[in-house]
């Protein structure tokens, strides 16, 4: 049996046992994110987010909360670029709950302009906590892609401007219910305490007839590299000092991983930890910055090289005291990533290989992780297999094959640089 | 029809063994199967008095790992990095926490590295400047987060001169801070802590590797002053220019270990099913985030109430705070099972990893319990009534024993407080 089912309707079903503690994650992933947002409508995908919590035909309003919470689980939904994720971890015996909960909104969310404009609301003051009352609340995650993207899927910030939100209706809500949230276009994987054949069943018994037809079509978000600089400056009315952000393409996720996974080693090789190279120049040699990091994805910690379809992004980012020093911390950064690709041993890539691949594991250590990361390698790769190969794809990277990558799109005469300058207090 | 739900399968309270080793350290040992990963909480008693010690204490956790007599820290960073382990040292109020995680094959070479360091760490100058210099930048960052502004201002509004109400020490403070001055404080580290290990090994051969390294001398441990008296405060209201929020915290004394009482905190604020949450968040939209808190440190426990708001909302949301804080009496029996369950439910969901279940232990013994007690916890969250409930609401979560501060935009919320009794602005 292959670990990935397909009920007729189309819904793709993962289930992982884990019988080592009687708790179950579940998720559902929906292929549709901040990036299949029509224009004009920003934030459209994340407020829909919400709506999914406002009750469904046999589930009043507040219901899903308490049935799930008030049984020992958690839960919560994420908007992602690529896909809206909805997950609960609950008590094994609450599998079948989770499971009835999760197609009765996918079969029958209740949709009414009350609900709408509550959420709206909380989506508003998300907004404001998140990003505007806060310093680099948009740093770099919206206006980097800004700057470096022209089409409007990859360059929009998927919170949203407050004027799209405001001119969300019912009618558009209730149509993107329809074109997105069918069985055909989403993943439901399982992992914890759970048979796999019995949960097959229950998924089968709870999804398989709900009907909705196809699997939208996809809009491309392809578009091509730009050559050249692009430069740009903003100004954060609460950030009490400067910082940068650089921005560079990489190699499309799906066709080339081994590519963005070199790239995301490369990463860990010039920031991850006080030995690295651009942490052990910037930080403790020159005492130019306060903080370096560079990743792939979203922000650190989400998207990164499984996450994403193309185009992504590889950035580094840079907070520092002094505003006139953005120049030299630049041209140092370009320095020490030259150095690095002309001059990286196999023992260091070992070394970060090492680091990457234990923490790797640390995260797959929970049942929630583990799910999702399943699901998101069905959805977007269509290859429940890379979960397992991801320790050894790391493993067999070499310091030439890392080298050479980073040559290639890591380059200073074809990237994005960002400067952020503090506004003065407000 | 919605799914039933039995009752989970109990958690089962892991074996362990706890023995106090010829050093003076308390150590607890779990065996727990799945991924070969060990998971290590050290903790050492460890308090400030003053501001200055307040500084000492973070940057001695931020440079403990910056060279020992054996290693320089770049040195000690490879090394790290070759084993795929982590090694992270913080500060909580009463102790110095270092966490540690590994693949279980190299466990040893973790502790062996981690007597190493807490024996012998050497607070070179260069690491300790440069560390200083990022804690000074990083204060002057976080006091330009509202949230960390009104942590701050709701601290020493609730502790006053007391250790707990210190806040972050200024970036002059920080400053003045030696490698010598570390170097004497490290002296002050005792052997009264404790170590928790949770690994895929047999506990014997746990504990035997630990008991093989050599650990801190005895000495007498620190201890935290009492809180004294608890005097609730007048209401203060902190100006922020240009905020987009109402940041709200109030606060009180909590009782010790009391099971009723922090089932009054899940039904009152502290999930998402709380009267809070339903009320503030999912029917009046006035926020995204909303929540109550217990908290238990060495001198004391304390509850907390925080939520951010709109600002032209503050005044409304106030009133809706303060009114159910007085509600505790309409709480239903039914509100009061579904904290149950989600407490024992959350329990099972933070001990199935091996992280989880080290900082769960961990948090025990911070608290001077031990394993075990999760029998009595688990017993009374079971047996607790909902009169009981409700009486520890009455008892601890009267407005009159709170102390509210709020940080906003001061010209806008004080018209709006009218009804609330006099209120001190800054």
């Amino acid at each position: 049996m292959s670990p990935v089912q397909v009920l007729s309707n189309g819904l793709r079903v993962v289930a992982l046992p884990d019988r080592s503690s009687p708790v179950v994650a579940v998720s559902v992933l929906y292929d549709v994110g901040f990036r299949s947002e029509p224009e004009g409508r920003s934030g459209f995908a994340h407020l829909f987010e919400h709506m999914m919590f406002q009750g469904s035909k046999r589930v009043p309003k507040g219901e899903f909360d308490r049935l799930v919470l008030g049984n020992g689980g958690v839960l919560n939904g994420m908007t992602t670029p690529d896909y809206t994720v909805y997950y609960e971890v609950v008590p094994s015996t609450a599998v079948d709950l989770a499971l009835f909960l999760e197609a009765d909104r996918m079969r029958s969310l209740v949709l009414n302009q009350e609900n709408l404009d509550n959420q709206r609301a909380v989506v508003q003051e998300e907004i404001r906590l998140n990003v505007l009352n806060r310093p680099y609340g948009k740093f770099p995650w919206i206006q980097l892609p800004e700057l470096m993207f022209d089409a409007y899927p990859n360059a929009h910030d998927g919170y949203g401007s407050f004027e799209d939100l405001d001119a969300a209706d019912l009618a558009g809500i209730k149509k993107f219910f329809r074109r997105f949230y069918t069985p055909a276009n989403a993943v439901l994987s399982l992992c914890g305490d759970i048979d796999p054949d019995e949960m097959l069943r229950m998924a089968d018994r709870h999804f398989g007839d709900i009907g909705g037809g196809r699997r939208p079509r996809r809009p491309s978000f392809a578009e091509p590299i730009a050559g050249g600089v692009r430069r740009a400056e903003v100004t954060d009315p609460f950030a009490p000092a400067p910082a940068l952000a650089l921005g560079y393409r990489v190699p499309d996720p799906i066709r080339n991983l081994e590519g963005v996974l070199a790239l995301d080693i490369f990463g860990s090789i010039l920031t991850d930890g006080v030995a690295s190279r651009l942490e052990r120049r910037l930080v403790q040699q020159e005492g130019l910055v306060t903080a370096v990091d560079a990743w792939i994805g979203e922000f650190p910690g989400w998207g990164g090289p499984f996450e994403m379809r193309d185009p992504t992004r590889f950035q580094i980012s840079a907070y520092y005291p002094r505003v006139d020093d953005g120049d030299r911390i630049i041209a140092a950064v370009d320095e020490e990533v030259g150095h690095a690709i002309g001059t990286l041993s196999q023992a260091e890539v070992n070394r970060s290989v090492t680091k990457t691949v234990a923490a790797h594991i640390r995260k797959m250590d929970h049942v929630l992780n583990r799910a999702l990361m399943a699901a998101g390698l069905v959805l977007l790769h269509g290859d429940l297999g890379v979960l397992e190969e991801i320790p050894g794809r790391y493993k067999r990277l070499t310091a030439k094959k890392i080298a050479a990558t980073a040559g290639e799109w890591i380059r200073q005469d074809r990237r994005s640089e960002l400067r952020l300058v503090p506004g003065g207090g407000a | 029809m919605i799914p039933e739900v039995s009752p989970p399968r109990a958690f089962r309270v892991p074996r362990v063994i706890d023995e106090t080793l010829p050093s003076g350290m308390r150590a607890v040992v779990v065996r727990k199967d799945g991924a070969a990963l060990t998971e290590i909480r050290l903790r050492v008693p460890l308090t400030a008095t003053t501001a200055g010690e307040e500084a000492a204490r973070d940057l001695l956790a931020r440079t403990i790992t910056a060279g020992t007599s054996r290693r320089s820290q770049i040195q000690l960073d490879v090394d790290l990095q070759s084993m795929g382990a982590t090694l992270t040292a913080v500060t909580s109020e009463d102790a110095l926490v270092i966490s540690g995680s590994v693949p279980s094959r190299r466990v040893t070479g973790l502790l062996a590295l981690l007597s190493e360091v807490v024996r012998t760490a050497t607070f070179p100058d260069g690491p300790v400047r440069v560390e200083r210099n990022r804690l000074a930048e990083e204060v002057v960052l976080a006091r330009s987060q509202p949230g960390v502004i009104a942590e701050e201002v709701f601290r020493r509004r609730m502790f006053g001169r007391h250790p707990y109400g210190l806040g972050l020490p200024s970036p002059s403070t920080v400053r003045r801070v030696t490698g010598a001055g570390l170097r004497t404080l490290h002296q002050r580290l005792t052997s009264s802590g404790t170590m928790t290990v949770v690994g895929d090994l047999p506990s014997v051969r746990l504990l035997d590797a630990i008991a093989g390294e050599r650990w801190i001398r005895r000495r007498k441990p620190s201890s935290v002053p009492p809180v004294g008296v608890w005097k609730r405060r007048p209401f203060l209201v902190v100006h922020r220019e240009g905020a987009q929020q109402t940041s709200i915290r109030m606060g009180g004394l909590a009782p010790v270990h009391d099971t009723a009482f922090g089932l009054a905190n899940l039904v009152f604020g502290g999930y998402f099913l709380s009267r809070l949450a339903s009320n503030l968040r999912e029917e009046k939209g006035y926020t995204y985030s909303v929540h109550s808190q217990v908290q238990h440190l060495a001198a004391a426990s304390t509850v907390t109430v925080a939520a951010d708001v709109r600002t032209e909302v503050t005044g409304a949301a106030f009133a809706e705070m303060l009114w159910e804080l007085e509600r505790a009496e309409t709480w239903t029996d039914e509100e009061v099972d579904n904290a149950r369950r989600y407490a024992m439910g959350v329990l099972s969901i933070q001990a199935h990893t091996k992280a989880g279940l080290a900082s769960l232990i961990d948090s025990l013994l911070a608290r001077r319990l031990d394993v075990e007690y999760l029998r009595t916890y688990l017993r009374e969250l079971r047996s607790v009534t909902p009169e009981e409930v409700r009486a520890a609401a009455a008892d601890h979560l009267a407005p009159s024993r709170l102390t509210t501060v709020m940080v906003g935009d001061a010209d806008r919320i004080v018209p709006q407080l009218g009804p609330f009794g006099r209120v001190i602005v800054r």
